[in-house]
């Protein structure tokens, strides 16, 4: 599923299409725009300043939070590029909400019973 | 989670592919967190676990799945006796927790405690309040009853 990218020093791209076939052409185009480290740094704001966009309830010790790929939809899991496990966390989500990591025994049980990654549940509920 | 569940249901809107928790009509628990959201799509982070703590992302799917499960409300005859007895307290309570405020005091639990007591206290004075009340006026029915019986009887 990984073509070969015709121009030389740039990764393979990933054929999503092929390897999600049951998920439709508007959910492999919802990827995300935060691609870069700074935009992790301005979502994390000033340290100095109580932070409302924190990632972790204590410290950020516990979890790596990194800018997605480039062009990579959000239905995609570890198999594209046999990586170390991740989830897909939208910024509104820790901004907006003020949801933390890691997840109480209650999210990930509530999370496990429906069956839903994070990513998949809609912000307002 | 089956008290949770009494309360929402999960389902899909129209054809969102988003999955939902909705709220059933009187069944208030927590207030909506904000009535519509609006540009948050394409713009999400990837979440690891660190080196030293492997387990971080056990215990819930991480990935996008393609079925997820839609649930309707449980009702409360599908419930266990205890949490039916919690569902109809809360009811009876009509308490609406306040949910920024509720996930801001999360794994605080001397906030969270300190929260629900609020929450809970100001509507048991109401109740209890309205239980004095109710017990005084029967008390003073028995009362003139009995006194009119006595001279009824004399």
């Amino acid at each position: 599923m990984v073509r070969p990218n015709p121009r030389s020093g740039s990764p393979p791209q990933i054929d999503y299409k092929a390897l999600y076939t049951w998920a439709p052409d508007e959910l492999l185009d919802e990827h995300t725009s935060l691609t870069t480290f700074k935009d992790l740094e301005d979502h994390r704001g000033d340290p100095h300043l109580y932070n409302f966009n924190a990632f972790c309830r204590t410290h950020d010790a516990h979890i790596s939070v990194r800018p997605g790929a480039p062009g990579e939809p959000v239905c995609v899991d570890d198999r594209a590029r046999k990586r170390k496990p991740f989830f897909f966390m939208y910024q509104t989500v820790f901004r907006r909400i003020g949801v933390r990591l890691p997840f109480s025994p209650f999210e990930r049980e509530l999370l496990t019973e429906i069956n839903t990654a994070l990513a998949q549940l809609h912000p307002n509920s | 989670m089956d008290i949770f569940l009494h309360f929402f249901e999960v389902k899909k809107q129209g054809k969102s592919f988003w999955v939902c928790f909705s709220g059933i009509a009187g069944r208030i628990l927590l207030t909506l967190f904000q009535n519509s959201y609006k540009n948050w799509k394409g713009k999400f982070f990837k979440v690891c676990c660190a080196k030293h703590d492997p387990t971080a992302l056990d215990g819930f799917p991480l990935y996008w799945t393609e079925h997820p499960k839609l649930l309707k409300a449980k009702t409360l005859e599908e419930l266990s006796p205890a949490d039916r007895g919690v569902c109809k307290a809360l009811s009876i309570l009509e308490i609406i927790f306040n949910t920024p405020k509720l996930i801001a005091s999360e794994y605080n639990a001397h906030s969270l405690t300190t929260y629900f007591g609020r929450a809970t206290s100001f509507l048991l004075i109401v109740l209890s309040a309205s239980c004095f009340v109710r017990i005084c006026v029967l008390w003073v029915c028995i009362t003139a009853f009995v006194l009119t019986s006595t001279v009824w009887f004399i």
